[in-house]
């Protein structure tokens, strides 16, 4: 299995920079997700992957081999895509066996791989159905058979599960997980959700407007998000933010204020704010990283219970700061009680605290 | 039965609803089933009296009657068969090959389709005719083209209709979404088996479509025939020499009959079974147009196929703006006025009842096609469905039927419209209908009943809603059928040739004795004053649209 690397790649159409200037490496058997929001240029870097566009610069390698010239036929990719895009005049065995006829496979031999690799995704018993008589799950696994059935050395998804209902959606995300172990074949993985990116790639590429601004591990594009696009991006609720804070500090410890309001800051933020700007800079703090208090203390924010969104096994508590009508979102510790209305004090956990710098959107802290 | 009947019972305690549905069929009945039908009785009483079937036994074993069925047929599956082909390869050029200058090719394409129906015919007449400038200045009649005849209408039909055919390709081909080429690529098709195995089998009920729509324009095409048939007689020139030459109506009609035929079979064969057989889906995802970068040879096929077709239609175009401009075509090509000057002087009277007429019936025909699509999109009436079906009857109608039957059924007491406006006007109204219909049915489909349902919710009344809500956003396609209407009217010829008169005269059947009198750079003359005032209108169509549109009106409104 061959890993990739995307060298300074750039796709234009005419005017409009659809990916600029992005290098990237997969690494063997690896599962990566690219993520951003729609127009990001995620699914073109995916489709230039497929050799369906060449890049307008860059270089595109498939282990040692420079790509950008091969067509689609010579790259051994296998692609899966958003509406599945099966052949609605084509039957199901037609469907997957399509890229074998495509390289005029013999005929048992065909028989044999479609029906082998059907029966690997469970759908065996629909090979003679068409497309419109399965449903949207089954689709999914078809459509993915047919990425399989040619035994590619590259797999390439583009946002394959966001056409399923919510359920489904948890079931193949798993089962997509499992399947790219077992085969160890190197993945592409192309959504806006998320949480598919967390919770199935080892590396996430976090794409926004043409650019790659962070590529890591899913540990790191959400611990240590390199600027609040991806603060914001990655996480469900998203992270908290609040602006106009000065950063101030006397020799032991450094705190961001903002009026009355005065939040304890990690002792590396001596060092890493050293160089950096002071005033008027946005607070981060993650809904799992703030505890609630009811009795006035130290190092807290105080705010009122607007509305509380319980969820089962989590309760998420809305507090509406009295001055800024901001809101914030909190994980609260299960067990304990809330009214709307009720007087709170936030405390976030020091060592997971933010600082961007809301002119570069860069993260400060 | 039942549900009939309480739909009957809520008709009822709407008096205005009711009124009006009646008033429509009273209409639809009147002026599209009656003067089919009295085509059809007529055609079964060979004497004019008894009824039998010797006009048809006579129809099936002549050969002189013979002839036109077959050539009509053959000229037709020829002419569709060409104009799909070159329509498909036009259509995928623009919608899938990266050219250069799209919209310009576009637009040029689609000009056939608004311009008066024999302007190629007579282009082809001015270039490659006796005295063309083709076959006899280039050439020096050394070339021995013979424009009069099959082949010479093949090349004027497919010229003229090739356009229909694209438009409905391009619909297709746009809306297959680029993943399912995309998929075959990836899984390791070439572009080529990609195209064959793909593009070409979803596209198929899309070609079938426009194959029997181009099928039928060249059945039912009277214009270019008459000029250019010479011995190659068609149905329709055939039905209307019987009827104004012979005066053998029973015959005339049976042609006619047997024109209607296979017209209406391919109509209703696109219309009620090709439809539901379409693949096209319509997918949450924006199929945004991914052009696909093809080889440079393939690029190159497809740039010099679009340049030949844009060149035709300029030079045949060109031909006949030029020819309008010359003394004498093909001996003297002097430059001069004096052909636009006759257009202005003896020929105003022509200019003035043509557009007397076509603005009469434009704005009746735009307001009945409206109504009839919102009483058959929403509201819930016995006979919803056979209305709908009958006021797009003459869609699939060809005008020489239309022409005769309201020949046939308007020449006698208590309806003795012959001679009058009124006849030529309500040839116009009726025959243009089905694209009001079309054009409002397919806009009150997108409206959401909600949105009028909010309305009344919100306390307006349903009459309210309907001029408030309702109608604004209907408003783009009424106007385009008003343009539509307007333009085939200014540029009709085969139904009023059998209705007009000395006292009203048309454009159209000036032009044609022009040609007859082989005044050919007056007949280039007319033309160009009837492309002149169809650009008009459609500078003003635009110009209304821009002003209604709702989306317009927001864009003010924000700025």
């Amino acid at each position: 299995m061959p890993e990739i690397r995307v060298v300074n790649f750039c796709k234009y159409f005419g005017k409009v920079k659809a990916v600029d200037n992005v290098s990237f490496d997969v690494k063997d058997g690896e599962f990566v997700a690219l993520l951003g929001p729609s127009g990001c240029g995620k699914t073109t870097t995916l489709l230039t992957l497929a050799g369906i566009y060449k890049p307008t610069a860059g270089e595109i390698y498939f282990g040692d081999e420079l790509v950008n010239d091969v067509p689609p036929k010579y790259r051994s990719v296998g692609m899966v895509f958003q509406n599945y895009a099966l052949y609605p005049h084509m039957n199901i065995f037609e469907n997957i066996a399509f890229p074998l006829r495509a390289k005029k496979l013999p005929r048992d031999e065909i028989e044999k791989r479609v029906k082998e690799v059907a029966r690997k995704l469970m759908i065996d018993q629909l090979l003679d159905r068409r497309p419109s008589q399965i449903s949207g799950g089954q689709q999914q696994r078809v459509a993915l058979a047919r990425a399989l059935v040619k035994e590619p050395a590259i797999l390439l998804f583009d946002e394959p599960l966001s056409n399923l209902d919510a359920k489904l959606r948890m079931l193949m995300r798993a089962e997509i997980k499992h399947l790219q172990s077992e085969l160890g074949i190197t993945s592409v993985y192309v959504t806006h959700d998320q949480a598919e990116a967390m919770t199935m790639a080892s590396r996430i590429a976090v794409f926004s407007m043409g650019k790659l601004v962070q590529y890591g591990t899913p540990d790191d594009v959400y611990d240590r998000p390199k600027n609040m696009f991806v603060a914001a991006f990655i996480g469900n609720p998203p992270m908290n933010f609040l602006e106009g804070f000065t950063v101030v500090g006397d020799n032991q410890k450094l705190h961001a204020r903002r009026g009355n309001i005065r939040v304890e800051l990690p002792k590396e933020a001596r060092n890493r704010l050293e160089n950096a700007p002071r005033e008027n800079l946005v607070l981060g703090i993650r809904p799992e990283h703030i505890k609630i208090h009811f009795k006035e203390k130290e190092n807290t924010i105080p705010g009122l219970v607007y509305v509380l969104e319980p969820l089962g096994r989590d309760l998420i508590v809305n507090v509406k700061l009295e001055d800024t009508d901001e809101i914030v979102k909190i994980f609260a510790e299960p067990g304990v009680d809330f009214e709307e209305g009720q007087k709170v004090y936030m405390e976030p956990w020091v060592d997971k605290i933010h600082l961007f710098d809301p002119q570069t959107e860069e993260t400060l802290l | 039965m039942q549900y009939q009947l309480k739909q009957l019972k809520r008709i009822w305690n709407e008096p205005i609803l009711f009124a009006m549905i009646v008033a429509v069929w009273l209409l639809l009945a009147l002026f599209i089933l009656y003067p089919i039908i009295m085509v059809g009785i007529k055609s079964l009483q060979p004497d004019g009296e008894n009824f039998g079937l010797k006009v048809y036994k006579m129809l099936f074993t002549k050969k002189y009657f013979r002839a036109p069925l077959f050539n009509s047929l053959k000229l037709g599956a020829s002419v569709a068969s060409v104009g799909v082909l070159v329509a498909y390869i036009f259509a995928y050029a623009i919608t899938r090959v990266n050219l250069p200058g799209k919209s310009f090719y576009r637009t040029i394409a689609t000009f056939p389709i608004v311009s008066p129906p024999f302007v190629i015919a007579l282009a082809a007449i001015l270039l490659f005719g006796r005295n063309g400038v083709i076959t006899h200045k280039l050439f020096h009649d050394r070339l021995n083209i013979e424009i009069y005849g099959f082949w010479g209408l093949l090349i004027v039909e497919t010229l003229a209709y090739f356009p229909t055919a694209f438009l409905t390709l391009e619909g297709i081909l746009q809306s297959i979404d680029p993943a399912l080429e995309e998929a075959s690529l990836s899984l390791g098709s070439s572009k080529w088996r990609t195209f064959w195995r793909v593009t070409f089998p979803l596209s198929m009920p899309g070609v079938l479509a426009a194959w029997l729509l181009v099928f039928s324009q060249s059945m039912a095409d009277f214009g270019n025939p008459l000029i250019l048939s010479g011995n190659f007689h068609v149905l329709s020139v055939a039905a209307y020499l019987e009827i104004t030459g012979s005066y053998r109506i029973p015959y005339g009609a049976g042609l006619a009959i047997m024109l209607l035929v296979p017209t209406l079979a391919a109509f209703a064969v696109q219309r009620y079974w090709l439809s539901k057989r379409s693949y096209v889906t319509i997918t949450g995802k924006p199929s945004a147009m991914r052009l696909l970068e093809p080889h440079i040879a393939v690029k190159a096929f497809f740039t010099i196929i679009v340049w030949l077709l844009i060149g035709a239609i300029f030079l045949f175009y060109g031909t006949v703006l030029y020819g309008s401009f010359t003394k004498l075509w093909g001996v003297n090509h002097t430059l001069t006025l004096d052909n636009y000057r006759y257009v202005f002087d003896i020929g105003f009277e022509y200019l003035k009842d043509t557009l007397i007429l076509a603005s009469i019936a434009t704005p009746i025909s735009g307001v009945l096609g409206i109504l009839i699509a919102y009483l058959v999109s929403r509201k819930e009436f016995p006979s919803r469905r056979f209305m709908e079906a009958t006021s797009l009857l003459t869609f699939a109608v060809p005008g020489t039927v239309v022409g005769i039957g309201y020949l046939l059924a308007f020449n006698q007491q208590p309806l003795m419209l012959t001679g009058t406006a009124l006849i030529i006007i309500l040839v116009f109204v009726f025959r243009y209908l089905p694209v009001g219909v079309q054009n409002g049915v397919a806009a009150l489909y997108q409206i959401d009943k909600s949105i009028e349902e909010a309305s009344i919710d919100l306390g307006a009344s349903s009459n309210k809603t309907f001029w408030k809500i309702t109608m604004p956003l209907v408003t783009p396609a009424f106007f385009s059928a008003l343009f539509y209407t307007f333009v085939k009217s200014m540029t009709a010829i085969s139904a009023v040739i059998f209705v007009v008169s000395g006292r009203w005269q048309l454009i159209t059947i000036a032009i044609l004795g022009s040609v007859e009198n082989s005044d050919l750079a007056q007949a280039a003359a007319f033309s160009y004053v009837l492309i002149g005032i169809v650009i008009l209108a459609m500078f003003g169509l635009r110009w209304i649209t821009n002003l209604f549109s709702y989306q317009e009106r927001v864009r003010r409104a924000m700025a």
